[in-house]
């Protein structure tokens, strides 16, 4: 069979790559796959905010696959950049195992660029992104503890820090900045709306711990693709009032636009290899979390270090630590020593007690 | 045996936080308030509060919760002894909340220093007063940092994440 | 808490008991919350104010232990000791009589009057 496949939001460099590795690992592939200007089967590269835009959107009658460095989008099927041979060839041949009504196959096709028609779910496939080959991170150079690399992750390309400015969390600042009452809404989410000068915010959603997909676009998103609409004091809190919103401090929205936008990317002016502690606890209550940043939490209060022995010694990735650090930092929660300050407190546990501790979070997390 | 100490002033919502997470309804021993305390609150805890919950592998974690007023320290002991750390609530609408945690943390002190502390600070929509910051800066004047968090005691996502921390500090 | 009228009365049913029961030490009502309300004892300095918190703390562990076990309300606790005995009892819901005796042989006489003082105490409070 024959398979057809177009991109999305790709630059140019990327599109005339993936182009020539296609055809590159023609012999190895099951099936034939080509590339086509107009195709049922899209990656898009969900670091542009095209391709952000037409994934949020979700397009009917197209097969999606994600492409970037991290699957943050929670994509069945994902590319990581950059672009490699090996990822490549198991994905189209994954694909191809597919049944053709899973791929859309006979629906006709579509332009990448045509404006998408509205929601239905994108995601058609069956076989989950886990399957297929984990390809090494971004940091993993970093982590493998070569000379060069143990304190050299992200430094150069400025593409690899976070930039607050084009997401939600740069749209946030500026409104803080300028104690500009405001609504921020974005396709599908649940808008956010900010009272800078009582330093918090409000929202329908009733659980910030769990928001669901379409509630995360709003915190994940470009500021580009959100809407900001500036409110008095008494409008912000007519709406509130009329649509029973549910307050948070500012915090929660600092704290989430930042972690789900960091994406294993030091916040830029950071040096990254400054060592670091927390000043308190951040307040996981109002602070959507997972399990590792209370381990995180625990560390970095005991310890002082760099993010790299953060990770080593808390065994969590380095893209995690690099989340959490950014989102603590964001509420001011952080504070940078100088590296001779770097200390590391042994600990003591006896492993039989680590087990039932860890036994007990188990349970406490079912 | 393992067990977890929940302790704090009265009304500070103990037994509550035990009733929360306990996977059965908590034994308990409250009486009737005699004193000023029943304008704030009708019952007090004079022995203990007691709940638990079941490991997969059997072993069972005991909850136990204090009294809360001074005049019944003597159990305090008898109920720390052995616990794997401490649960310290503290009611913002009380008189002196931050007087209270101090109390408190120099009452479990050498219990505190052998396990660990976490402490949830209750009833914040009561009180604006006084902030989660306010709670911080005084522990850090007495040169400690402790896991802060301002929580609802009937939500068992809150109590959740005070023993979360709690073991997390005791890991590390 | 309870009028002061109310604590003379009970003052003075705990001087009666001391003075018909010699074997008696001392006695102290308490609130069930821990509070002293009325105390007597001989020669001797006991903590009485704690007794009486610790004996509203026993008080309710002893209901909790009969309500767990379904054996109804619960009457009395006896505490032997190498240096005598303790009794705890309900005067009614909210009062508890804790009494004690120096002598190991003496834990009939020491029910036997304070089970009598207990239920002269709940008629008049």
């Amino acid at each position: 069979m024959d398979y057809q496949i177009t991109t999305r939001a790709l630059d140019k460099t990327n599109n005339v790559f993936f182009k020539s590795m296609l055809q590159l690992i023609q012999n190895q592939l099951t099936q034939k796959w080509s590339y086509e200007e107009s195709a049922h089967i899209i990656l898009v590269d969900l670091e542009q905010p095209d391709g952000i835009e037409f994934w949020i959107s979700k397009p009917r009658d197209v097969f999606l696959i994600a492409y970037a460095r991290q699957n943050f989008y929670h994509a069945e099927w994902f590319l990581q950049k950059p672009l490699r041979i090996q990822p490549l060839l198991q994905l189209l041949n994954s694909l191809a195992m597919l049944q053709p009504a899973q791929l859309l196959i006979n629906s006709p096709p579509i332009t990448a660029n045509q404006c998408p028609p509205p929601p239905k779910p994108s995601s058609v496939a069956s076989v989950p992104a886990a399957a297929l080959p984990s390809v090494p991170s971004l940091f993993s150079k970093a982590m493998s503890g070569t000379s060069e690399g143990k304190n050299k992750y992200c430094l150069d390309n400025k593409l690899e820090y976070f930039e607050p400015s084009i997401y939600l969390l740069g749209l946030l600042q500026e409104s803080l900045v300028a104690a500009r009452p405001r609504r921020f809404s974005c396709l599908g989410s649940a808008p956010l709306y900010i009272l800078p000068y009582e330093n918090r915010c409000f929202s329908a959603v009733t659980k910030m711990q769990q928001l669901d997909s379409l509630q995360e676009n709003l915190y994940s998103s470009y500021a580009k693709n959100i809407k900001v609409v500036n409110l008095t004091p008494e409008e912000l809190l007519a709406e509130v009032q009329k649509n029973a919103l549910r307050a948070y401090p500012m915090d929660t929205a600092l704290w989430l636009a930042t972690l789900r936008c960091s994406h294993g990317r030091l916040i830029l002016g950071q040096a990254p290899d400054s060592v670091i502690r927390l000043k308190y606890w951040p307040n996981f209550v109002v602070l959507p979390h997972d399990t590792v940043h209370v381990g995180l939490a625990a560390f970095m209060l005991k310890n002082t270090a760099n993010l790299i022995t953060i990770a080593q010694k808390t065994h969590t990735t380095l893209e995690t630590v690099v989340d959490f650090f950014n989102s603590c930092k964001m509420i001011e929660l952080t504070i940078e020593e100088p590296a001779s300050e770097s200390r590391l407190v042994d600990k003591k546990i006896a492993e039989p007690k680590r087990r039932t501790l860890k036994d007990i979070l188990n349970r406490l997390l079912r | 045996m393992e067990k977890i100490i929940f302790t704090g002033p009265m009304g500070a919502g103990k037994t509550t936080a035990i009733a929360s997470i306990s996977e059965i309804p908590p034994i308990s021993t409250e009486v009737r308030c005699s004193d000023e305390a029943l304008a704030r609150k009708e019952t007090t805890t004079v022995a203990m509060d007691y709940g638990y919950f079941n490991l997969d592998d059997g072993i069972r974690i005991h909850l136990y919760g204090t009294p809360g007023q001074e005049r019944f320290n003597y159990m305090w002991n008898i109920l720390s002894a052995g616990g794997i750390g401490l649960i310290l609530l503290i009611d913002n609408a009380n008189t002196s909340p931050l007087d209270d945690m101090i109390f408190y943390l120099d009452a479990f002190h050498e219990f505190i220093e052998a396990t660990g502390v976490v402490i949830g600070v209750t009833r914040m929509d009561m009180n604006r007063q006084l902030l989660l910051d306010d709670y911080r800066n005084k522990l850090l004047e007495r040169g400690q940092i402790f896991p802060v968090f301002e929580v609802d005691a009937r939500q068992s996502n809150d109590v959740k994440i005070l023993v979360h921390a709690l073991l997390a500090i005791l890991q590390d | 808490m309870l009028a002061p009228q109310l604590i003379t009365k009970l003052d003075q049913r705990l001087a009666k008991l001391l003075e018909d029961c010699s074997v008696i030490n001392a006695a102290v009502v308490t609130t069930a919350d821990g509070h002293m309300c009325a105390m007597r004892q001989g020669n001797q300095d006991y903590p009485l104010e704690r007794l009486a918190t610790m004996g509203s703390t026993l008080m309710s562990l002893g209901d909790t232990i009969t309500a767990e076990l379904k054996m109804g309300t619960c009457d009395n606790i006896i505490s032997e000791n190498k240096q005598g005995i303790v009794a705890f009892m309900h005067i009614n819901n909210n009062l508890v009589l804790v009494t004690l005796t120096v002598q190991k042989n003496a834990l009939g006489m020491l029910l036997s009057h304070s089970r009598r003082c207990a239920e002269e105490m709940a008629q008049f409070v």
